[in-house]
């Protein structure tokens, strides 16, 4: 054993060790070798300018002289800027600002919304006219003299044209999903190019109709056309670039940007107005500069997002472009080339530094315990409980490691998950691409959902019914339990547990069937009893959808319920009831007094339960009804699915299923505190 | 039971021997016993209409339901089995796989766990233990795309572990829950004994705790296999190939493949789906009652 701790530390002092002054002076030392080490250089930054929105960058476009230069987001502004970057006015409107548009001489700008909404403006914001579609639109093109102005909407399938004053000229149904499009030609030659869904580039004259077809094998994300028609440019969906003859179709060359084994998407293309300078930008966040024979002039990695917009002036010496990193960048093209060693140079000095950090802290540790006084004497003191404590860890090793299949599913399946959720709730995350940091605007657009908030009143309403729908295992659980013969009993059970053995999607799809207007059982009945006027679509009425889908498990004896409230039946002590007798109740009074009170534990689980189920509620409505008709039957984890699958905004839908959390925990710890259980004693 | 008023001062009259009711009593427990028979025969009727109706249904054709709904099926037509058999016997193949392989995985690790939490001691067990229950708070809403997410990182999309695997990390949560208040409640002096005569820590589970422990694992492996033959959104997501898709998911894809909708085979189908549920529960309904109402599931 130690003698006392004067006498250790007195032993120490007659060692050589650094005195505390001289610990002071080593730490400046490492600090400042940490200064040194080479830190983050900033790109140089020899562009024209920049600037960064709130949300992706979806297109631009430009004036001839680039004197006016506006910029569609999705943050739902549009943005115009003179040629030296300086913000002239913005527009918001209500939804993703998809595309627009400049007439050469930069008088008229033109944008189109998912808001549905077309707008024409003044080179200085003045809104001339709105136009509203039957859908949202995506993509925007106005003829270079300024006169006709063309939209097209995805969902839609439609393009309109209109002229300059906002007067629709036609609107015409192409069949196919619509992406994008640009227009050639003035006044009776004006020709909308478009691209389609079915892979195809379609010419089509001043009425719509079609002109030429060029058949691709990918659907066309972005296309460009030059200032006579002859050269169109495209970006495919799967990777590729073509140039195309505007009057033969025939694709004249093609460039593979898809890097192999991957999900790669061309995105954004843009062209100058003779056709001889292409750029591309493209899903891992490249550019890609070609002349008119397809050669590949420059390439640089500029962006870890996808580009998502490229502008090439007509003279092809100004390259815009701007993607989902919401930065907009204006360039000389002369001074491309700085871009890529830049950005090279500042991973490697940050992965450097970083490393030189951590060396250093360790080593600062180091030499803190081992060399100073101070340092020895915390060690075997002040983390003399640790130290015990990893010992007594060690000792037990042999439970952590049958612990340790457990631990190691759970943290990759469970935590992992669920942490990862939470994160990417504050993100724009699309699969296949890196995650982009949005803070709380998956939240800010939740609150603005109104999907979301029908389904919240929807969910409450589960919830509520799912509570008084336990009323009905509880009285089958009370008279099974009233009956004399345990015969009977385990008879009766039996019964009522049968019906589990029904999957639960099966269950579901038997309800859809009884209320199918045509064959199903509800209306049949109804005819039987001659109340043919209270027939209905029971799963398409938009007023009775929702409570069809409550009704739906009549008469709603569950068996997990049911078997919970007679095990906490047959728990009561027998004494209590006979006292009851004695002292004269009746059923009610039985019920009221002792049943209920002693069967809080039941309840208590099958109410976290129910309202764990009723906020995620997702098989009977998506079973049935899809969350229609209309938005009636919608519920929260409804819209969460259909975000991630339907629009591939997973961090939107994280963030929804964070909040359904939020209230999950709420409910239950609210539920803990306030139900207590039964194990409280009773008086006999 | 509608047992009248009693003067406080007396019982019903009983016979000492057999506790029956004796003289009056009788006759008005007889009524009291009907009446409760007669509600549950309401109630179990009206709970098994939708399934009369789905039997009936599958042994008809489209005029037959249509024209003579209440009608029972004449003929016939058993051939409707044949095409419902017919589409559903993959689904149930893999539905079987993957839920037997999970319920495997799961009550092995829960009745280790559970048994390392219940019966040793060693730092930080508690809070572990906490860690693990707080699991089942998160919602699977939240967790869900995340893990398709990792799924796919880990290129296990489409094949069965996608759905073996997640399911057996989930299922032990609630697992290591019971498993963890059984093994608590097991009496001391057993494992004092055996640990006397020498056994190690190993051993000691596998020879006293897990044979004592059976009902506890049967109920839980029913609940698993039933939740995970249900499970309808996690291999929606994850299993995209026919041949490798489960029942539950099965069905909505057979439901919406015909143009004309022919109830008949349809019905027949879900009759099929229903049948390894049905056999599991004829083996095992017992234990599963047990276990629940013997109040192992509290919250």
């Amino acid at each position: 054993m130690h003698a006392s701790p004067r006498a250790m530390y007195g032993a120490w002092h007659r060692r050589p060790t650094i005195t505390r002054r001289r610990a002071v002076h080593l730490l400046g030392l490492l600090l400042a070798l940490l200064c040194l080490t080479p830190l983050p250089v900033a790109a140089d930054s020899r562009v024209s300018w920049d600037y960064t929105a709130e949300n992706s960058i979806l297109a631009i476009a430009a004036s001839t002289d680039y004197g006016v230069i506006a910029v569609a987001a999705r943050d739902n502004n549009v943005y115009v800027f003179d040629d030296e970057g300086n913000l002239q006015w913005q527009y918001g409107g209500r939804n993703s600002m998809t595309g627009v548009d400049v007439s050469d001489d930069g008088s008229l700008i033109v944008t189109s919304n998912l808001d549905r909404q077309l707008r024409l403006f003044t080179r200085d914001g003045e809104l001339l006219w709105e136009f509203q579609g039957a859908r949202g639109f995506i993509d925007c093109a106005i003829t270079s003299d300024g006169e006709h102005i063309v939209g097209i909407s995805y969902e839609g399938r439609t393009m309109t044209m209109l002229t300059r004053d906002g007067t629709e000229l036609w609107t015409k149904n192409l069949v196919m999903p619509l992406y994008c499009v640009d227009i050639y030609g003035t006044g009776e030659n004006r020709r909308p190019v478009v691209g389609t869904g079915d892979s195809q580039i379609r010419v089509l004259n001043k009425d719509g109709d079609q002109l030429l077809a060029v058949q691709l094998d990918a659907y066309v994300r972005d296309v460009v056309v030059s200032a006579n028609g002859a050269r169109i440019a495209a970006a495919l969906e799967y990777g590729s670039i073509v140039y195309v003859s505007g009057a033969t179709g025939q694709v004249i060359w093609r460039h593979e940007t898809q890097r192999s084994g991957t999900g790669d998407r061309s995105r954004g293309i843009g062209m100058s107005a003779d056709g001889q300078v292409v750029m591309a930008g493209v899903s891992y966040g490249n550019i890609f500069v070609y002349d008119a024979e397809g050669n590949v002039k420059q390439t640089a990695d500029v962006s870890q997002q996808p580009i998502e917009a490229i502008l090439v002036s007509q003279d092809g010496s100004l390259l815009a472009y701007g993607g989902q990193d919401n930065l907009l960048r204006v360039i000389d093209r002369a001074h491309f080339e700085d871009l890529v060693t830049g950005a090279a140079r500042a991973r490697r000095n940050l992965i450097i530094g970083m490393g030189a950090g951590i060396a250093i802290v360790i080593a600062f540790f180091a030499v803190l315990f081992s060399a100073t006084a101070w340092g020895r004497h915390a060690w075997h003191e002040t983390l003399a409980p640790s130290r015990r404590l990893l010992a007594a860890m060690w000792r037990s090793r042999i439970s952590y490691l049958m612990l340790l299949p457990t631990f190691a599913l759970l943290l990759t399946f469970n935590y992992y998950p669920a942490v990862s959720g939470l994160y990417h709730g504050f993100t724009r995350w699309t699969p296949g691409l890196r995650a982009q940091w949005i803070g709380l605007q998956n939240y800010r657009a939740a609150f603005n959902n109104e999907y979301l908030f029908v389904g919240v009143k929807n969910a409450v309403l589960f919830i509520v019914t799912g509570f008084l729908q336990l009323l009905s295992p509880l009285l089958v659980a009370e008279l099974i339990f009233n009956l004399t013969s345990p015969k009977a009993q385990y008879w009766w059970r039996t019964v009522f547990i049968f019906p589990m053995v029904v999957p639960g999607v099966v269950s579901i799809l038997l309800w859809v069937n009884i209320y199918d207007p045509n064959y199903g059982m509800l209306n049949k009945a109804l005819d039987l009893f001659n109340l043919q006027n209270l027939q209905r679509v029971w799963l398409g009425d938009e007023k009775i959808a929702l409570w069809a889908i409550i009704f739906m498990g009549f008469p709603w004896v569950g068996a997990l319920a049911l078997l919970l409230f007679y095990g906490g039946l047959i728990a009561i002590p027998t004494e209590l009831f006979d006292a009851a007798k004695v002292d004269g109740c009746n059923f009610v009074q039985r019920f009221w007094n002792i049943d209920l009170p002693l069967l809080l534990t039941p309840i208590k689980t099958l109410v976290i339960l129910g309202f764990i189920g009723g906020v995620q509620a997702f098989g009977n409505v998506f079973l049935t009804t899809g969350g229609g008709p209309g938005h009636s039957t919608y519920t929260p984890a409804l819209e969460m699915y259909y975000q991630a699958t339907l629009f591939d905004r997973m961090g939107s839908a994280s963030a929804i299923g964070t909040l359904l959390f939020v209230v999950i925990l709420t409910g239950t710890i609210l539920n803990l505190k306030y139900i207590r259980g039964s194990e409280t004693e009773f008086q006999a | 039971m509608a047992t009248p008023m009693i003067p406080p001062t007396t019982l019903p009259p009983k016979d000492l021997v057999t506790g029956h009711p004796r003289g009056g009593a009788k006759a008005r427990e007889r009524v009291g016993q009907a009446f409760l028979h007669l509600g549950l025969i309401i109630i179990a009727c009206l709970t098994l209409i939708p399934i009369m109706n789905m039997l009936t249904m599958s042994l008809k054709d489209n005029g037959q339901i249509y024209a003579r709904f209440w009608a029972l099926p004449n003929p016939a037509r058993w051939q409707n089995y044949v095409a419902g058999f017919r589409a559903m016997w993959g689904y149930i193949v893999n539905s079987l796989i993957v839920s037997v392989s999970s319920m495997f995985g799961v009550v092995i690790l829960a009745s280790i766990s559970g048994y390392v939490f219940a019966r040793h001691r060693f730092p930080g067990r508690d809070t572990l233990y906490i860690v693990v229950i707080s699991l089942m708070m998160i919602p699977g809403m939240m967790t869900l795309f995340p893990s398709f997410m990792l799924m796919n990182d880990f290129g296990l999309l489409d094949t069965r572990w996608a759905l073996i695997l997640p399911w057996m990390s989930g299922g032990q949560v609630f697992g290591i829950l019971i498993c963890r208040g059984y093994f608590a409640g097991l009496p001391q002096e057993l494992f004092e004994a055996a640990r006397m005569d020498g056994a190690q820590e190993v051993e000691l589970f596998l020879r006293i705790a897990v044979p004592l422990s059976w009902p506890i694992m049967v109920t839980l492996a029913i609940m698993n296999l039933v939740g995970t033959y249900n499970d309808f959104l996690w291999p929606l997501l994850t299993i995209s190939s026919p041949s490798r898709q489960v029942v539950s998911v099965g069905l909505r894809e057979f439901t919406s493949q015909h143009g004309i909708t022919d109830w008949g085979p349809r019905m027949a189908a879900y009759t099929v789906a229903t049948i390894p549920l049905l056999l599991l529960f004829l083996f095992g309904m017992r234990y599963y009652i047990q276990g629940v109402t013997s109040g192992a599931i509290k919250a």
